[in-house]
């Protein structure tokens, strides 16, 4: 029979133990859930046929909205470069959030939380 | 009794005062009819709440949505004929012909009284017209079922009332309404002026699948076969008008030139020649406007083709004057040696390298293409009294519309696009510089007609040309052969800098197609995106970024095969892996073609039934003559599953010859079997092409070939003599549908290559093959 201080010594360890291994584990849960929201936000905001995406994408990752913003009138108002610079930080977020996965997984906390923290900056950029 | 395509064009003239027009002015002026026209539909995005506008896919998120308003699409005459208006662009897929049967269908019409009208570009009234990204039947099926079947409920609602009896015991079948306890009938064309005065219902009852007539049956040819094959059919470059001009322009021979000056003295003395002047133009990025140039207006093309030779153009070719397609290559290949934006990630690719078994690793390369439909861009245009008509052959007609108004500075209302066949489009009609050309002449001489014609040279020297890439791939495998680590760097240029100014990158929605969503089943992969500038026009062509992909990915699977001494088909479904579905969110993959995510997921148990069936098909494992083989590729993309076992000869002189092509294709619910079949037997065509000899080069900055002798499309000598298509049958009618115009290009080329690695032991890691295997 197992003596009771033993007992509660194993309990404490074993409960303690997920949050011990992976503090940023945690935190990977959260960011992935915002991650793949953004990443089916990008789809329904590029969801306007090839050329547009290709407007707002170029325009997107170069900074130059509106410069030409009279020559395509068919696309949505909602439907923006913004939605190109979305689609790309919602993937550059969902590549931070593997690194830190990987990272994780490999005990390198450190490297965990700084590319969790790069996700977040990420996500931030989408509009 | 008035003809219903007349009324169709009658009701065509009103745009744009649509709105101001009478409807009982024009029913009263029939004297019967009509579900033909009806007020502007609001705008789907006008009537929906902020939460429904947050998240759209599919048609609900496309410029202008989608309409399904009987009272818009479908027009009955007193004689029962029902004219279907058919607003997506036809350019030989036959999408006329499948919008018109699934109307007919829900109509329960007889087929042999229906006819097809063509919308003119106008997206607020018809829902969204750009006929690009396979989508036609993908967006709009059921949108057309359901206008179908509503008019078959204001129709019975009709007959019911004229016999004062319940809309329930009156049946539509085959033309024919029924009063079920009386016996008496009535043709549709009797009730068709009530019925348009009927309220479009909104509870409509679709039919039950089992009980469709046309649809899915693969029985019905195509609508305009008789008008083609006799030569009545009205393309781009038919299209003739009183008084026309005709037109051709001198265009930059390097995208990015100007002209300095021009002397026009002699090209003035071509008799027939009306007017000679500039264009302006050479802005980069171009969008889908001219590249400017001398454009010439004569009484006939010869004259104005003869007097733009007489042009003396002095040229500014501006800052891609050096672009060598054999130097960029070599700086494309350099970017691909070095790491790249990461844009999809998992596991530790170092660590599984570092620790593999063995290491491959190969380089593959797709040069520019030129899409070279049959039919050169042309177009009609007639700018008078502050209005523009054109008619073209184009895939977007509210871009040409666009573009129209934005080059005369005229507003939507007085701006009208009409929609010709197109002989062929392949992407380079979704680009309307040629209609926006065609109404600059047609301005320049003061509102004559002008027909603006692209020569065959024209289109393959100012085209938007398919990207050039570069394709590096390394794999690490394990003990059993297997990888264990996949890095892949694609490098291209981006379609996005026709857009914006040096993108650098290529954008979400070409890594999309086929290389964030690739979905092998590797526990350790980057996926990198070097940078690569544009020197050219990049441009859609039928199946775009999924071509370097598919052709670098299912030629490297071949190759790890071979280098694990596995049989390579059973390698390439281990590599997929067990049936799963994996969603885009949970990859990256930020495009999935504009679709739900969880109603597309994407289907690996799909991809290896593709795979199977063409595998089957070609009789895969049968002993195999010397110099023969077979090669197999199996590829994803526009939501739709497509697989290429492909067969070749290569002769002691290294010809190849392919002499069978087995091509299986899952598109989900197959709504026009027959079309299904023969966009797979053009698409193997057009992917044999670009695999066998297609391929542009650009010297000084100037595209090199100059007509079909230079730039090879495949030749009918060339054809395999066996090109078998298996339709894959999948589930239920309402389950996802598949794009089909563009999925069947991707794999061709590296089942061919794959499969002359079978036949030689050597093999192709670049495009096109030519006289490769001769050396």
């Amino acid at each position: 029979m197992m003596r009771p201080a033993l007992t509660a010594c194993l309990t404490l360890i074993l409960t303690a133990a997920p949050a011990l291994a992976s503090p940023c584990g945690d935190r990977i849960d959260g960011v992935s859930k915002r991650v793949q929201s953004e990443v089916s936000q990008s789809i329904s905001a590029n969801t306007s046929g090839q050329g547009n995406a290709a407007k707002r994408g170029g325009e997107g990752v170069t900074g130059t909205e509106g410069q030409r913003a009279n020559e395509s009138p068919q696309a949505p108002p909602e439907k923006s470069a913004q939605a190109g610079q979305g689609a790309d930080a919602a993937q550059q977020a969902k590549v931070a959030l593997e690194e830190a996965r990987t990272a994780d997984q490999k005990g390198d906390a450190q490297a965990c939380e700084a590319a969790l923290t790069r996700a977040e900056q990420q996500l931030k950029k989408a509009p | 009794m008035i003809h219903d395509a007349k009324m169709m064009a009658d009701i065509a003239k009103a745009k744009p005062a649509l709105d101001n027009v009478s409807r009982r002015g024009i029913l009263g002026g029939a004297g019967a009819l009509v579900l033909a026209l009806s007020l502007r539909p609001a705008r789907a995005d006008e009537t929906q709440t902020k939460e429904q506008k947050e998240q759209k896919f599919g048609a609900d998120g496309m410029p202008h949505g989608w309409r399904d308003d009987p009272k818009v699409f479908v027009a009955i005459a007193p004689d029962g004929t029902v004219t279907v208006t058919n607003h997506r662009s036809d350019m030989g897929q036959g999408i006329r012909t499948s919008v018109a049967f699934t109307v007919a269908d829900e109509l329960e019409a007889d087929w042999s009284k229906v006819k097809v009208v063509q919308a003119w570009g106008d997206e607020i009234r018809f829902g969204n017209q750009d006929t690009d990204g396979s989508r036609s039947t993908r967006h709009f099926f059921q949108h057309f079922r359901h206008a179908g079947a509503a008019a078959r409920l204001m129709l019975i609602q009709a007959a019911a009332k004229q016999w004062g009896v319940p809309a329930s015991e009156v049946t539509a079948v085959n033309h024919t309404l029924t009063h079920t306890k009386s016996g008496r009938t009535l043709g549709y064309g009797a009730v068709a002026k009530a019925a348009a005065e009927l309220p479009v219902p909104t509870d409509v009852k679709l039919k039950d699948p089992k009980d469709f007539r046309y649809i899915g049956t693969g029985k019905i040819g195509l609508i305009d076969n008789f008008d083609i094959t006799t030569g009545k059919a009205v393309y781009g470059l038919d299209t003739k008008l009183d008084g026309m001009l005709y037109a051709v322009v001198a265009r930059p021979a390097v995208y990015g030139g100007k002209v300095k000056s021009f002397d026009d003295s002699e090209a003035k003395k071509v008799p027939g020649v009306v007017k000679i002047f500039k264009i302006d133009g050479g802005e980069i990025p171009s969008e889908f406007m001219p590249l400017g140039g001398v454009a010439v207006v004569a009484k006939n093309t010869w004259s104005a083709m003869k007097a733009r030779d007489a042009l003396k153009i002095t040229w500014d070719d501006g800052p891609n004057a050096g672009y060598d397609t054999d130097a960029f290559r070599k700086e494309l290949e350099a970017a691909a040696r070095k790491p790249g934006k990461v844009v999809r990630t998992q596991g530790d690719i170092d660590g599984a390298l570092a620790k593999a078994k063995t290491k491959v690793q190969a380089e593959y390369f797709v040069p520019h293409l030129a899409q070279a439909p049959m039919e050169p861009p042309a177009a009609v245009a007639r700018v008078k009294d502050g209005f523009c008509e054109a008619w073209a052959c184009v895939q977007g007609p509210q871009a040409a519309n666009d573009r129209l108004m934005k080059a005369l500075k005229l507003p939507d209302d007085k701006v009208k696009v009409n929609v010709t066949l197109l002989g062929g489009g392949f992407g380079r009609k979704s680009k309307p510089d040629y209609v926006v050309e065609a109404a600059l002449c047609s301005q320049a001489v003061g509102g004559a007609p002008v027909k603006l014609a692209w020569t065959r040279e024209d289109d393959l020297h100012h085209g938007f040309y398919h990207t050039i890439s570069v394709e590096h791939l390394e794999a690490g495998l394990d003990e059993k052969g297997m990888p264990v680590a996949w890095l892949h760097r694609s490098v291209a240029p981006t379609i996005g800098s026709i857009f914006a100014p040096d993108p650098k990158h290529e954008l979400p929605f070409e890594l999309g197609m086929g290389l964030v969503n690739t979905p092998l089943n590797i526990p350790n992969m980057r996926l990198e995106n070097p940078e690569a500038a544009a020197h050219v026009r990049i441009g859609w062509f039928r199946s775009v970024s999924n071509i370097p992909h598919a052709f670098a990915i299912q030629s490297f699977v071949s190759e790890l095969a071979h280098a694990a001494g596995r049989e390579p088909k059973e390698y390439l479904l281990e590599l997929i892996g067990p049936d799963r579905k994996i969603s885009p969110t949970e990859i990256g993959d930020v495009w999935n073609y504009g679709e739900d995510p969880k109603r597309y997921p994407i289907e690996t148990g799909r991809l290896r039934g593709v795979i199977e069936a063409a595998a089957k098909g070609a009789g895969w494992g049968r002993q195999m003559p010397k110099g023969t083989g077979l090669g197999i590729a199996g590829h994803y993309s526009f939501v739709t599953y497509t697989a290429v076992a492909a067969e070749v000869e290569v002769d002691d002189k290294g010809q190849v010859k392919v002499k069978a092509i087995d091509i299986a294709v899952d598109c989900g619910p197959q709504v026009n079997p027959e079309r299904i079949r023969s966009q797979m037997e053009g698409a193997v065509v057009m992917g044999m092409g670009l695999a066998l000899t297609s391929e542009i080069t650009f010297k000084q900055g100037r595209a090199v070939q100059n007509n079909f002798d230079g730039y090879e499309v495949l030749r009918i000598d060339a054809a395999p003599k066996a090109v078998r298509v298996h339709l894959v049958p999948t589930g239920a009618w309402d389950g996802p549908l598949g794009g089909v115009g563009e999925p069947g290009v991707p794999p061709v080329a590296p089942a061919i290559a794959n499969a002359i690695f079978a036949a030689t032991g050597r093999r192709v890691r670049q495009l096109p093959i030519r006289d490769q295997l001769s050396a």
